[in-house]
């Protein structure tokens, strides 16, 4: 189909290889307030330098800061870690931060319970809604014995969304997330936007003065007549979401920047009943992260085709009723074991296509082609006979699944009545016109031929009468 | 003018009305015969020379011609009838020749001041489609599929058109290439129109000459050849079907009249070409297709059936149905459709008719002969009563709506806005009538009673046509083109009625007999006591109630008053004719000229500078909405696909343009994404005071809109409480909301500076209050704001609403976010996004 973007992908493959393990760049741009130490994150920037991550630092006020020049992107991602700060210089501001966001730019936000209003009303473009500030997640019930409820331990069974494009099974069943003093979202109807861990059923949302373990008393705040305003609790409380816009560029929302620290990066705590775990923030984060920076849950199309059956080239116009063969090649980014960046096939079994002109007049599933020859990803196949209509249609495939790629692909193609020759010569069923029309024909001849030698022969008799 | 030229002096009788007066029949003078005659002897003998007999009263002279008769002028004698007979048809010859230069000269206004361009609207259609023809060749055109028309049904184009415009000129492009004239195709197409208008006077001289005489012929020739209700559909550039179509009627007709006089089929034939010509041409052919039958049927109720009419209807209708079946776009419709039912009826009571003649010439009896009567009426009767029960039953499609509205004006109106739409479908307006027909609309009754005086066939015809046409053409305007020849000629026949009758030189005979047996020596005593006895005799009628053949005219000063009258006529009729053309019918409508203050001229580009603007900076296959209109302008000139265009051929497309266009930006987006819109534009001409923009037009787009949506759309919130159609503070807010009037006035108070911002063509103040576009941006406005593109937002990439992405960009923040704190605790489910 498209020849260019075969020709590009062993280029990005190779591309791939030689940077580091991002679909799309290596470029990281970590702005990060005066009130943030870089160093208490250093295991967290080690881990992204390791996986092949150029960092640079910036303060949001960094006049210099630029995310892009001449219209050319200066970075791949942007760590925003940055939460209290009020004003930002010109390039890093929320409009331009979301104007870089369509042109691809990732950003991973790292949040704190102080957030700025500025941040807040930037947030509530993307459907998430902060609780008040200086509000914290608490639980009583499960947090780090040496610290208050407000750093909460989250297991990671019943707190993360398992998503199999975000988070690998390592961290499913790791230990738990420790968060620290973070603060709490409610995830709005947008569908670009996904939670991935939320609190447990035991957390609740709360100010400064921390509730003891007395049941009664957390109801009475959280549900009761004497609670403010109705205040989040349970698995309702999201603490990390994740966004991926129409064109794939991805923002993660983490409610609390110290979760990343080196505290609790690959660190034991001790729970409540004086159990030392281990926790799984390093994992988690690294999972994310990796989500984010486009390492993980990337598919792109390789080729889409189609043609005629028992052709190769693709048409603009179908005739009706024409058998059609529609190809989609898709591949997935993967990083290898050594570390380098590449695209693997994808296996997907829900994947169909719709055959539409305003409506789907066609929508059948694409299934995997293993006789397939593409160098790179999976094939999958639709074979169907073009609808007995004629017009402008498009071969559409969407694939919509939270944490993937959107897949969006769409080609058009006319489909057209039969060409004036391509009708049958003869029909059976037409016998009975072409007999009649033959026998008419031969009748009118008959009739002529008698009209013409009887004429001949009165006028020869009449002739004769009056000789004689 | 010319034709009066043609009044050849050697006319020497006053034309018996009930005789066909033609130069052939006409028995020579026989040469050997040439002694003088007496003066007062109205004899058969003839002489060569004309005599003048002074009168002694000083009075007029007297002139006799060879026969002997008194002549009010001196006529050359002695002129060998070969030599008439040479000079009148090389005379004619010439005539026509200069009449087929005006005609195509007086269609060159356009060219001339502008350039040589495709015309309007339609014509760029079949431009195009011409150039798919000579490009791609017969074959690709015939199955041509435009699948940048009517995206994204697209349009079956070869089996949707009449083909004959393209393929005549497609013809003419191969033949000048064939003599090694390579002519853009363009050209072939823009001089069309001029060409087959000469061709059209030639056929009208033909078809007149067997109705009348041929200098009547020569008259509505010249006629037909200005006539501006011709003229404006045939200047050149205007490469519609009925640039040829009017020519091919004429010619079909002249074919018909002389099958039905000869008897002959190949004449039959011919009428059954030119008609298949017409079916492919134009959708007009209906009107042939009735006229002929009831032509027939008529005859045949006046009693006049003979061999004649049988042959030649049977052969035309014949072969000219089959004929006309091999045109995709007609097919089967002779047999399927109530228009063609007269047609077949009529053939099927021919041969009946033929075959009770026939039998009843063989035998006889009275008893039988009522009997076959009776026949011919119960198979007529059983044949309607069966067409009537295939037309309920489905099988034949009852008459096509723009036909019900010829009967019912208000018809289109109520059920079909698409049709009421279109202007040229409006009622005639009287106005134009003396507009496009001048002083040949008095003429045309004058005509149609003289071919009641005659009342042959042929004469029949016109009749019947000019009854028929008469009706249609009140009932649209643009069926002023189908009268438009039929009032030629019988106005041409009135006017050579009038010519002929006033300067015959001829005085009457029987004048002629009374002055020669009483005044011989004329005194003024006997004159008056003549005057006196004549004085004393009862009164009786002169002229035509006279019932007397022998009127005419007596005095010079009476000829020389009419005639000059007469010519006067002419000469301000084509003063009228070259105003109207130059001044109504010569504009491009693509390209408009307006006055300087200091009367030069100015050209106004905007459509095409638009157009080149789409073609330049929007991708091959940007999808462009606009109303139907200006879709195959856009599809020539712009080169883009369209969603809907002038082949109005699917309501419910063109209602969902108008709903879209008519509805707010939050109910129109929708659609726009679902029909994969990138660009829309709109013509306005507020700016410059240019009428027929869009917001003229915008209420039909409601009412069409309306028709499919009554729900959704409805007229009456576009008026104000008073019932005003107004654009200014008073504006609905369903008016102030639709997407035409935001993408009509955006920006527009802008230009006048915090001056009140006037719109020339409605005369009003549009509000100061910006407008705001949240799905659009616009991306192209013209030179003079005629023309305003608009681009198409995609969805916002973070899923935000248009209207949230505006604000957002205008510094307003959001106090809550859209649905994140009403999603707590109601079960709501995140929906699919758009893709």
């Amino acid at each position: 189909m498209r020849p260019t973007s075969l020709l590009a992908t062993p280029l990005l493959a190779l591309l791939g290889l030689v940077s580091g393990r991002s679909a799309t760049g290596d470029r990281v741009l970590v702005v990060l307030e005066e009130a943030v130490s870089k160093d208490d994150y250093s295991k967290f920037w080690g881990s992204l330098k390791e996986r092949g991550f150029e960092l640079t630092f910036k303060l949001p006020k960094d006049k210099d800061t630029e995310l892009s020049k001449f219209g050319e992107p200066q970075y791949d991602h942007l760590i925003m870690f940055a939460p209290t700060t009020k004003s930002f210089s010109p390039s890093l501001n929320p409009k331009a931060i979301i104007h870089a966001q369509f042109e691809g730019l990732n950003t991973l936000y790292l949040l704190s319970p102080n957030l700025s209003d500025t941040q807040r009303e930037h947030f509530r473009e993307y459907d998430i809604e902060f609780v008040d500030p200086k509000y914290t997640l608490l639980d009583s019930f499960s947090y780090v014995s040496s610290s208050s409820p407000s750093t909460v331990l989250l297991p990671p069974t019943s707190s993360l969304v398992p998503n199999p494009a975000v988070l690998s099974p390592i961290t499913l069943s790791g230990g738990p997330i420790v968060y620290p003093k973070g603060t709490v979202h409610t995830a709005g109807l947008n569908p670009y936007l996904f939670e991935v861990l939320h609190a447990s059923k035991t957390a609740y949302v709360g100010g400064e003065k921390v509730l003891t373990g007395d049941e009664a008393e957390v109801e009475k705040v959280v549900g009761g007549k004497g609670s403010r305003e109705p205040v989040i609790s349970g698995e309702k409380a999201a603490l990390v979401s994740a966004f991926q816009t129409r064109d794939n560029a991805r923002a993660g929302f983490v409610g609390s920047g110290e979760l990343l620290s080196d505290k609790y990066w690959g660190t034991t705590v001790k729970t409540l009943d004086g159990k030392s775990v281990e926790t799984g923030n390093a994992d988690f984060v690294t999972d994310f992260t990796k989500w984010v920076f486009q390492e993980t849950g990337v598919v792109k199309i390789v080729s889409s085709t189609h043609s005629r059956a028992g052709e190769t080239e693709p048409r603009e116009m179908y005739t009706k009723k024409d058998d059609i063969t529609y190809e989609l090649t898709l591949a997935q980014h993967i990083t290898t074991d050594n570390g380098t960046s590449s695209w693997a096939p994808i296996q997907l079994s829900d994947l169909q296509l719709d055959f539409t002109m305003l409506d789907p007049h066609i929508r059948t599933a694409l299934v995997e082609d293993t006789n397939s020859t593409n160098e790179v990803g999976t094939t999958y196949k639709a074979r169907f006979d073009a609808p007995d209509r004629h017009g402008v249609f498009k071969f559409v495939v969407e694939f919509w699944r939270p944490g993937w790629s959107y897949i969006r692909s769409s080609s058009t193609a006319s489909v057209v009545p039969l060409r004036h020759d391509q009708y049958p010569r003869f029909i059976t069923g037409a016998w009975p016109y072409y007999i009649a029309a033959i026998s008419t024909s031969l009748t009118f001849l008959t009739f002529c031929a008698l009209w013409v030698s009887l004429g001949e022969a009165d006028r020869d008799r009449k002739g004769k009468k009056k000789v004689e | 003018m010319a034709p009066k030229t043609a009044k050849s002096p050697s006319k020497a009788r006053p034309s018996n009305p009930s005789q066909t007066n033609s130069f052939d029949t006409r028995t020579p003078i026989t040469p050997e015969l040439q002694t003088p005659s007496p003066p007062n002897g109205p004899s058969s003998s003839s002489s060569s020379a004309a005599h003048v007999v002074p009168s002694p009263g000083g009075g007029m002279p007297v002139f006799f011609d060879s026969k002997g008769n008194k002549l009010a002028y001196p006529v050359p004698n002695g002129l060998s009838p070969a030599a008439i007979n040479n000079t009148e048809s090389l005379l004619r010859f010439v005539i026509l020749a200069l009449i087929c230069g005006a005609a195509i000269g007086s269609r060159l206004f356009a060219v001339i001041r502008f350039e040589s361009v495709i015309h309007e609207f339609d014509p760029w259609f079949n431009f195009r489609a011409s150039k798919v023809l000579v490009n791609d060749g017969f074959y690709e055109f015939w199955n041509w599929f435009d699948p940048t028309a009517w995206y994204p049904l697209g349009r079956t184009v070869g089996t949707t058109l009449y083909p004959g415009l393209m393929v005549t000129s497609g013809l003419i492009w191969h033949a000048l290439r064939a003599i090694n004239m390579p002519v853009d195709i363009r050209n072939v197409c823009v001089m069309l129109a001029p060409g087959f208008a000469g061709l059209t006077a030639w056929s009208t001289y033909l078809f007149t000459a067997e109705m009348s005489t041929p200098s009547a012929g020569l008259l509505a020739a010249a006629f037909i050849a200005i006539a501006p209700g011709y003229i404006s559909r045939s200047v050149a550039g205007s490469y519609d079907n009925e640039a040829i179509a009017i020519f091919i009627l004429m010619a079909s007709f002249y074919s018909w009249i002389k099958a039905l006089k000869t008897g002959s089929s190949l004449w039959g034939m011919v009428t059954a070409l030119f008609y298949a010509w017409m079916v492919a041409a134009w959708g007009g052919y209906v009107f042939i297709t009735n006229m002929i039958p009831l032509h027939a049927f008529v005859l045949i109720l006046m009693g006049r059936f003979n061999n004649r009419l049988y042959t030649a209807y049977s052969s035309w209708y014949a072969i000219g149905t089959i004929a006309s079946m091999q045109v995709p776009f007609v097919e089967f419709l002779p047999i399927r459709t109530s228009e063609h039912m007269a047609a077949l009826g009529v053939f099927g009571l021919l041969q009946l008719i033929a075959f009770v003649e026939t039998v009843r010439r063989l035998v006889p009896g009275k008893q039988f002969q009522l009997l076959l009567r009776a026949f011919v009426v119960a198979v007529f009767v059983v044949s309607f009563a069966a067409l009537v029960v295939l037309t309920f039953s489905g099988w034949i499609a009852p008459f096509a709506g723009r036909f019900y509205s010829l009967w019912d004006t208000g018809y289109a109106k109520i059920h079909m806005p698409i049709i009421a739409s279109v202007s040229e479908h409006q009622p005639t307006a009287w106005p134009s009538f003396y507009f496009d027909l001048e002083m040949l609309i008095f003429f045309f009754p004058a005509g149609v009673y003289w071919c009641f005086k005659e009342l042959r066939d042929e004469q029949v015809f016109i009749i019947i046509y000019a009854v028929l046409s008469a009706y249609f053409a009140g009932v649209m305007v643009r069926l002023m083109l189908v009268i438009t020849p039929v009032v030629c000629v019988s106005a041409a026949i009135a006017f050579s009625k009038l010519l002929e009758a006033y300067i015959d030189p001829a005085i009457p005979s029987d004048a002629a007999d009374e002055s020669a047996v009483e005044d011989q020596p004329v005194s003024k005593s006997k004159a008056k006591k003549m005057a006196a006895a004549k004085q004393s005799q009862p009164f009786s009628f002169t002229g035509l109630l006279s019932g007397k053949s022998s009127s005419g005219i007596f005095a010079l000063d009476t000829r020389f008053a009419v005639v000059s009258t007469l010519v006067l006529f002419l000469f301000v009729f084509v003063h009228h004719c070259t105003w109207v053309t130059s001044s109504a019918y010569s504009s491009p409508s693509v390209v408009l000229a307006s006055r300087n203050q200091d009367g030069s001229q100015n050209i106004i580009d905007d459509f095409r500078e638009a157009y080149y603007w789409i073609r330049q900076n929007t991708p091959k296959d940007a999808v462009v909405m606009s109303w139907w209109d200006y879709g195959y302008q856009i599809a020539g000139m712009a080169d883009r696909p369209t969603l809907v265009d002038n082949n109005t051929w699917n309501n419910t497309h063109i209602a969902t343009v108008g709903k879209a266009m008519s509805s707010s930006e939050d109910v129109a987006y929708p659609i726009l994404r679902q029909h994969d819109v990138d660009y829309v534009l709109v013509i306005f001409g507020g700016l410059l005071g240019y009428s027929g923009d869009d917001i003229n037009k915008f209420l039909w787009m409601v009412r069409i809109a309306q028709g499919v949506w009554p729900d959704e759309v409805q007229e009456v919130n576009y008026f104000t409480q008073r019932g005003e159609y107004a654009v200014d503070d008073r504006a609905t807010p369903t008016m102030k909301n639709s997407l035409m009037y935001k993408m009509s006035y955006y920006r527009f108070p802008e230009l006048f500076g915090g001056h009140p911002a006037q719109d020339r063509v409605r005369g009003q103040t549009i509000p100061q209050q910006p407008i705001v576009l949240d799905t659009l941006d616009e991306a192209f406005t013209s030179e003079n704001w005629i023309v305003r593109i608009y681009k198409v937002k995609k969805e916002d990439a973070i899923g935000r609403e248009h209207r949230a992405v505006t604000a957002w960009n205008g510094g307003k923040k959001l106090g809550k976010s859209a649905s994140a704190s009403a999603s707590v605790g109601a079960g709501v489910k995140r929906g699919r996004p758009s893709m």
